[in-house]
């Protein structure tokens, strides 16, 4: 091996030992930031890989729980989610060895399932790398790291068996959506007119409800009529918002937006902005708030696995109940019955309009996190900037779920009632989780 | 000493072979030579700058490029050349001869311009005998700035812009302008195609354009005949608006009035300007034309296939290797492309177009057939005879600066580069990678067969090209090219035809009218030789930005005897001319011919009377998308029908028919009375049977009673396989034409045809069955069925007739015919990736014929089939119906296509991928999204474009998968007659060009001309097959002359207009013994033709 050969490896692992080391002294002071960057780092390549949003919502829970049910064995106090969760039951225990470190171990099941749901792979393959670096310069024994990680992957394992009977298989083989002839249905929208996502979606195993029909809504007006007035009335609503929009109105619908990609075209010219899906922007927003109020390491996991599962559970219901219904969007029915040239300031994503996906997720995560953290807490959400947007204040949680519902309204994605119901579905689904599941 | 004398030897050796073989290569070896500017002199090139101002995100059409006029400015008899300039100075270039050129810009005052200079058009204007110049204007400037200029010629070698003194100084977004005289005053009109300058939804599916028109549409401005001109745009009913880039004059509908064809740029259809002679114009491209390119850029106008009538070659952006294929953006998702069809968008397929024009105006789309489909970001096409054979060639500009479709850019990297902080769009888009193309040449080999040339003629540099054209710049009577390029220098490819190509003789022809259109702008010339007859004809603009002088040049070939040319002047007078000189420029002046009447077309053979038939059935097809379950499956089996029988249901002596529903449709039974005319007879048992898809039928007297009893297959693929909805149902007639449906054996096959015949020798009919697809499973084979008659009874005996029928393959027609003279109906079977296929009868069973009978490597797609002796020497001959040659989708024996059948996710779904030839490598033929939304596990694998783009399924998939997979091929996609040899040898004969325009569904032998020779029709399209191949509709029918000796000529304006969706075809003889032919069309209705 020559000079220059040695040379560069040994520089470069100087440098990054350097910077490894800074990064290691804020785990040390606050060791609930590695329940953040798992969820961060999951979040990442979600953006870079592109998921849609039902998707995505499935990532996060089943990698939480993972983590959670390696935590719960090194912190007395917490209880298992085996038994209440469906479908999930016999996680292995820890050997008897108190050389496992549970936090390590926590955070590779959390990479083990996260890996298998994503599509660049090698993400956390050095994602995990880099888990154990930062464990062997806060001082881990080789063996210690070594007996950590096989204890992770074999939570991972457990729970990858539970996800996989969750029906996630079966529904990647159903038919896509067909596209019907009738008028008063769903059709793909401008400007790329995606086929319509996960229409089997609501078949899928929930973590904690009965059924997905379970807060099924009635439907507020008659959504099945595009001939009635009043789905004319909605319409008019939504065009009126959208065509009257303020700073405020626009700054809303664009924060709220989380549409994963959005496709900007000029001519040939295609570029795709990126950004988190709504359930992603939620889990950002439990990071900040459990960094902002310095919470530990059980509490941190505490927000972000009921938060998670709150989410999964509330896009299966939201899901059930799109093609339940099979609502057109606005900009379809404005387009051919209103206006012709009429398009809404968000582009619209592609699946039916009722019920609102955003008012239900947000709902749901903000009901659950509000019995974590307090009904009363004010926050900024600062989650955005890195997607070259600003900062909100909320002066509660409920608030910023109630904003994240009416945003889609000034977006020109929705009508009122799917907003309202939305919001109802979710709060809903956050108080059954809540009910459901005993963290402690 | 010595070993320095022999390196230097070496050296010495090496450079002579160097310019030997340069001298070799080049100047005797290749059609072409590239000059450059050392050459020529001519070192303009058209430079692109990119900054935070000046790109592409910017201004979309900024790497557009620039155009190239061609015209003799100071009458010395040289072509001289303008050249416009996106962002610099135009260039003027004074021919000294010898191609040498000298740059006389400044003098001449023609090279400033504030905004983008486009399409250039050289015209006498004021007919003063000077050509002017006319230079279009266009970006992101103010009106003053951007107005169009017009440079009239001051006979001294300098211009002055008197644009606004002629009216003509357009503000508007402009691309080109063209010259003719649509209102027939005698004098020139200027029709200018411009573009709006929003580009935002300029490739977005919307309901409605912008409204607001100012500087953005299509306009016509009408000569006043006193050097001034007035805009008549929105009067004239031109002032449509879209991304207009190409202009060209043609009289599409024979009228005698000059029409306009307009190709539009992005998702916007193109449009056809009909003239209506009152001095307005109707947009009218539905009505003549199928389909067209997506992304249309420039067009040209001119007589292909030497039948006398011209035709439209459309560029589109394809590329034709399949990295850049895989790479680069195409079409929307099949919910866009529905969605674009839903609001009203014509059919329109990433593929350059060729429509060739029927004679009869109307046309047929044969791009694909021809071999010009694909030839990546093109902007002009230009035909000339460039090796004087007879047959015009043709070359594609092409090449764009950026390729700002890359996927991976779109999706992943310009987002990443902005992520990292990079904040300056100008900046971030200088990272989109830039691939130079090498321009297309294509030789036209006659017959509509197309031949890339360009290496083998010379074309060897990438560029990225854009106006183009040609013309003889060093009078040696070969056409040269000129081409401009951005970022470097303009190449002219010197035509060396006269040196390498001395025994093909031409003749060039320029016309002499009358003032005020002396040089004949719009006429048609149309010459007769020996051995073809060729038209062309006389217009200032060519394809894309360009225009060249007012002449026509013909190839002759070798030998080559000129009959006569006739000129058909603007305003439709004909005048014949002879005695012309070959290998030389003819100067025909109009009035020293001999003046001809205008011919009176024959009457046609076939004339349609479906309006007259009674016959109102209309086959809907129900709402279903195979591509929703299968994303990669090739084509959709649930549009199969209708299924069609004729035969005498109630025993009057007339042939009565049988039309089968999709699902959810009854089937019908109309019965003909002794006037001919059809009329519905109620039948219950069919209504009772609606929800049922029928896809075949078939009339026989199944219980010996003397009636004719009915056998309908039920198909599709809208249910699960095993469905009972597969069952397929027989009826019994009562003797006077009423159906009662009776029980069948259960069966639960997708079906295809149903063919009787006494396949046991007992005296009542037996029936094969076919089998057509496993739903949800494709390319799985369906089983088929021998039905045995006992009393009266159908029994499956497949097992002890033929066991192998019950994996045969995916049937579609099959025909009884004893092969063999032994007296027995023997079995012949068609299908999709399989070969013709023939079992012997032995009287009690079935064998496949594995002895070498000649259809060895005969895989295709096969639909139809029949048989009878076209040679008239004995035995039974062969016809039989393959996909045709007008595909994306190509086959050889060498180069097969190829379908694996295999669940690789392993995920219960049946995942087919299709492979084909790129440039002799098998690749999947789907692009990453579709086979990742089909194979999701391979998103894991296929992160990138990139990662896919090379990838052969060998790269892909794990040899384990590959060996388990089912692997069909197809070697040959020609519609082909196979000459039975007497002792069951066929010899294989590629049918004429017509009949491989569209899959042929249906074929019928019969003597159509009553010359005692068989004949045979011909019918069949496919809008079955995926979208981005895009759907076969380029058939109107085919009639095959037969001579009696197996030669088959196709007969051109025979009347018939089978041009939807054709299935089936049955002749029928009418009351009173006249003869009908009766086409099943799916998702329309039923035509007759009578002949």
């Amino acid at each position: 091996m020559s000079f220059r050969s040695l040379f560069f490896p040994l520089l470069a692992c100087l440098l990054l030992g350097a910077v490894a080391c800074k990064k290691e002294k804020a785990v040390v002071l606050d060791d609930a930031q590695w329940i953040r960057d798992c969820n961060k780092k999951l979040t990442d390549v979600i953006v870079v890989d592109i998921f849609t949003p039902p998707v995505a919502s499935r990532m996060y829970p089943y990698a939480n729980v993972a983590a959670w049910e390696v935590l719960v064995q090194f912190n007395k106090g917490y209880k298992s989610m085996s038994g209440q969760l469906r479908g999930l039951d016999s996680i292995p225990q820890k050997p008897d060895k108190n050389n496992i470190d549970g936090l390590l171990a926590a955070s590779i099941a959390f990479s083990t399932v996260g890996q298998k749901a994503i599509y660049s792979e090698f993400e956390f393959d050095d994602f995990m790398k880099q888990l154990q670096d930062r464990a062997a310069k806060a001082g881990l024994s080789e063996e210690s790291i070594a007996e950590s990680v096989e204890f992770g992957k074999k939570v991972a394992s457990r729970i990858l068996c539970w996800q996989g009977k969750d029906q996630f298989k079966e529904t990647r083989a159903m038919a896509r959506y067909t596209v019907s002839n009738d008028a008063a249905k769903w059709r793909p929208t401008p400007t790329e007119y995606m086929e319509a996502i996960e229409p089997n979606w609501g078949t899928m195993r929930s973590m904690t409800l009965d059924s997905a029909s379970q807060f099924s809504k009635r439907i507020p007006v008659d959504y099945d009529d595009t001939n009635s007035k009043m789905f004319e009335e909605m319409a008019k609503h939504t065009k009126e918002a959208n065509d009257t929009l303020t700073a405020e109105h626009t700054e809303m619908a664009l924060f709220w937006d989380d549409n994963p990609a959005v496709v900007q075209n000029v001519g040939h010219l295609k570029m795709v902005n990126k950004k988190t899906t709504p359930p992603g922007h939620w889990m950002n927003i439990v990071g900040q708030l459990t960094r902002d109020k310095g919470l530990k390491l059980m509490p941190t996991a505490e927000a972000y696995l009921l938060a998670s599962i709150a989410v999964f559970d509330g896009v299966i219901s939201c899901w059930y109940e799109k093609y339940k219904t099979e609502t057109i969007r606005p900009v379809t029915y404005i387009n051919e019955r209103m206006d012709k040239s009429w398009r809404p300031v968000l582009q619209t994503p592609p699946f039916p309009e009722f019920i609102s996906g955003h008012s239900v997720i947000s709902a749901a995560a903000t009901t659950v996190l509000s019995n974590l953290l307090g009904g009363s807490l004010a926050f900024s959400d600062s989650t955005q900037v890195e997607y070259g947007l600003g900062i909100r204040s909320f002066p509660n949680l409920s608030s910023a779920a109630r904003e994240a519902g009416i945003s889609r309204v000034y977006g020109g994605i929705h009508f009122k009632p799917a907003i309202d119901s939305g919001l109802d579905m979710g709060n809903s689904v956050g108080d059954y989780v809540l009910t459901k599941i005993k963290t402690k | 000493m010595i070993a320095i004398n022999s390196k230097l030897s070496v050296v010495l050796l090496s450079l002579f072979c160097i310019l030997a073989c340069n001298k070799k290569g080049s100047e005797e070896g290749t059609l072409f030579i590239e000059r450059h500017a050392k050459d020529t002199g001519i070192d303009f090139a058209n430079s692109i700058q990119e900054d935070s101002r000046i790109n592409i995100y910017n201004y979309e059409y900024l790497y557009n490029g620039g155009g190239v006029g061609v015209g003799d400015i100071n009458n010395d008899g040289l072509p001289d050349i303008f050249l416009t300039s996106t962002l610099g100075s135009n260039k003027l270039y004074l021919n000294k001869g010898g191609l040498k050129f000298e740059d006389i810009t400044k003098s001449a005052g023609v090279g400033l311009h504030i905004s983008f200079s486009t399409g250039v058009t050289m015209i006498d204007i004021n007919q003063d005998g000077y050509l002017d110049i006319y230079v279009c204007q266009t970006g992101i400037y103010q009106p003053e700035d951007r107005r169009n200029m017009l440079y009239i010629n001051q006979k001294d070698n300098t211009f002055k812009n008197e644009a606004q003194a002629y009216g003509l100084d357009d503000a508007s977004f402009s691309n080109h302008a063209t010259f003719f005289d649509y209102d027939h005053d005698g004098d020139l009109d200027m029709y200018l195609v411009n573009h709006p300058l929003d580009f935002k939804y300029a490739n977005t599916v919307i309901l409605a354009v912008d409204t607001v028109k100012q500087y953005s549409t299509n306009m016509l401005y009408r000569n006043n005949g006193n050097n001034t001109f007035t805009n008549v745009s929105a009067a004239a009913g031109v002032d449509k608006k879209a991304y207009s880039f190409c202009a060209s004059v043609i009289d599409v509908n024979n009228d005698g009035w000059e029409d306009v064809f307009v190709s539009n740029d992005y998702l916007m259809g193109d449009f056809l300007m009909i003239n209506q002679k009152d001095g307005t114009f109707k947009e009218s491209i539905q009505s003549y034309m199928k389909h067209s390119s997506w992304h249309s850029m420039g067009n040209a106008i001119t007589d292909v296939n030497n039948d006398g009538d011209l035709d439209i070659y459309i560029l589109d952006m394809v590329a034709e290797d399949n990295y850049r294929q895989k790479m680069l953006g195409g079409m929307p998702g099949y919910d866009g492309y529905l969605a674009a069809l839903k609001y009203g968008y014509q059919n329109q397929y990433l593929e350059n177009c060729l429509q060739l024009n029927r004679g009869d105006g109307t046309f047929s789309e044969v791009g694909q057939l021809a071999g010009i489909a694909q030839t990546d970001w093109s902007w002009a096409p230009v035909f000339a005879d460039f090796d004087k054979d007879g047959n015009k060639d043709v070359i594609v500009s092409n090449g764009y600066m950026r390729d700002v479709t890359n996927m991976d850019y779109a999706r992943y990297y310009l987002d990443s580069i902005k992520a990292s902080g990079n904040k300056d769009l100008g900046k971030i888009l200088q990272s989109i990678p830039q691939t130079p193309l090498l321009n297309y040449m294509y030789q036209n080999q006659g017959n509509l067969k197309f031949v890339n040339k360009s290496k083998e003629w010379g074309i060897t540099t990438p560029t990225f090209s854009n106006g183009t054209i040609v013309a003889d710049l060093d009078g040696d009577g070969d056409e040269d090219v000129i081409m401009n390029n951005v970022n470097t220098p303009v190449i002219i490819y010197e035509n060396q035809a006269s040196k390498l190509r001395k025994d093909n003789d031409y003749i060039s022809i320029q016309l002499e009218g009358t003032s005020p259109n002396k040089q004949g702008l719009g006429a048609l010339i149309t010459i007769t030789t020996d051995s073809f007859v060729q038209a062309d004809q006389i217009t200032c603009t060519h394809s894309y930005y360009s225009s060249g002088e007012p002449k026509v040049y013909f190839g002759l070939g070798k030998n080559n005897k000129i009959k006569d040319v006739t000129v058909r002047w603007p305003g439709g007078k004909l005048e014949q001319f002879e005695d012309l000189r070959k290998n030389k420029l003819n100067t025909l002046e109009f009035g020293k011919g001999k003046m001809i009447p205008k011919e009176v077309p024959a009457k046609p053979m076939f004339e349609d009377v479906s309006k007259v038939s009674g016959i109102a059935f209309v086959h809907h097809e129900n709402e279903f998308i195979d591509f929703k379950e299968n994303p990669t499956i090739s084509q959709k089996f649930s549009i199969e029908g209708p299924a069609m029988a004729t035969g005498d249901v109630n025993g009057d002596g007339l042939t009565d028919v049988y039309l089968g529903g999709a699902k959810d449709q009854a089937a019908v039974l109309y019965v003909q009375s002794n006037t001919g005319q059809f009329s519905i007879v109620s039948q219950p048992a069919f209504a009772n049977d609606a929800s049922f898809e029928d896809v075949g039928a078939a009339f026989f007297d199944v219980d010996k009673d003397g009636d004719l009893d009915l056998y309908v297959a039920s198909g599709g693929a809208e249910w699960e396989a095993g469905n009972a909805k597969y069952q397929d149902r027989q009826y019994l007639n009562n003797g006077k034409g009423i159906f009662q449906s009776t029980n069948l054996p259960i069966e639960t096959n997708s079906g295809s045809c149903v063919v009787p015949g006494d396949i046991d020798g007992d005296g009542d009919m037996d029936l094969f069955v076919g089998g057509r697809v496993l739903p949800g499973k494709y390319p799985m084979p369906a089983t088929s069925i021998i039905w045995i008659n006992e009393n009266g009874k159908l029994v499956n005996k497949t097992d002890t007739w033929c066991p192998a029928l019950k994996d045969i393959g995916l049937l579609t027609s099959a025909v009884w015919q004893d092969l063999n003279n032994d007296k027995k109906p023997d079995l012949i079977l068609s299908g999709q990736w399989m070969p013709i296929k023939i079992f012997y009868n032995t009287g009690t069973s079935l064998q496949i014929d594995t002895k070498a009978n000649g259809l060895e490597k005969s895989d295709g797609w096969w639909y139809s089939l029949a048989s009878a002796d076209m040679d008239g020497d004995g035995d039974m001959d062969l016809i039989a119906g393959n996909m045709g040659l007008n595909s994306r989708i190509k086959a050889k024996v060498d180069e097969p296509a190829c379908v694996y059948g295999y669940d690789w996710d392993e995920n219960g779904t049946m995942d087919p991928i299709m492979c084909i030839f790129y440039q002799g490598v098998s690749h999947p033929i789907h692009n990453r999204d579709q086979l990742t939304d089909q194979v999701r596990s391979l998103r894991k694998k296929l992160l990138r474009y990139q990662t896919y783009a090379n990838a052969t399924m060998q790269d892909i998939f794990p040899k384990e998968q590959l060996d388990k997979a089912l692997v069909l091929n197809a070697f040959t996609f020609a519609t082909t007659y196979f000459e039975n040899k007497g002792n069951g040898v066929f010899f294989k004969h590629e049918l004429p060009v017509e009949c491989q325009f569209a899959p042929v569904k249906s074929i019928q032998i019969t003597d159509v001309n009553q010359d005692k020779h068989l004949d045979v029709i011909m019918v069949g399209n496919g809008y079955e097959i995926e979208y981005e191949t895009g759907r076969y509709d380029a058939s109107q029918g085919v009639v095959l002359l037969g001579d009696g000796k197996g030669g088959f000529k196709s007969l051109r304006k025979s009347g018939l207009k089978a041009d939807l969706d054709a299935r089936h075809a049955e002749i029928i003889t009418g009351a009173g013994g006249n003869k009908r032919l009766l086409v099943g069309n799916n998702n329309a209705g039923i035509q007759m033709f009578a002949y």
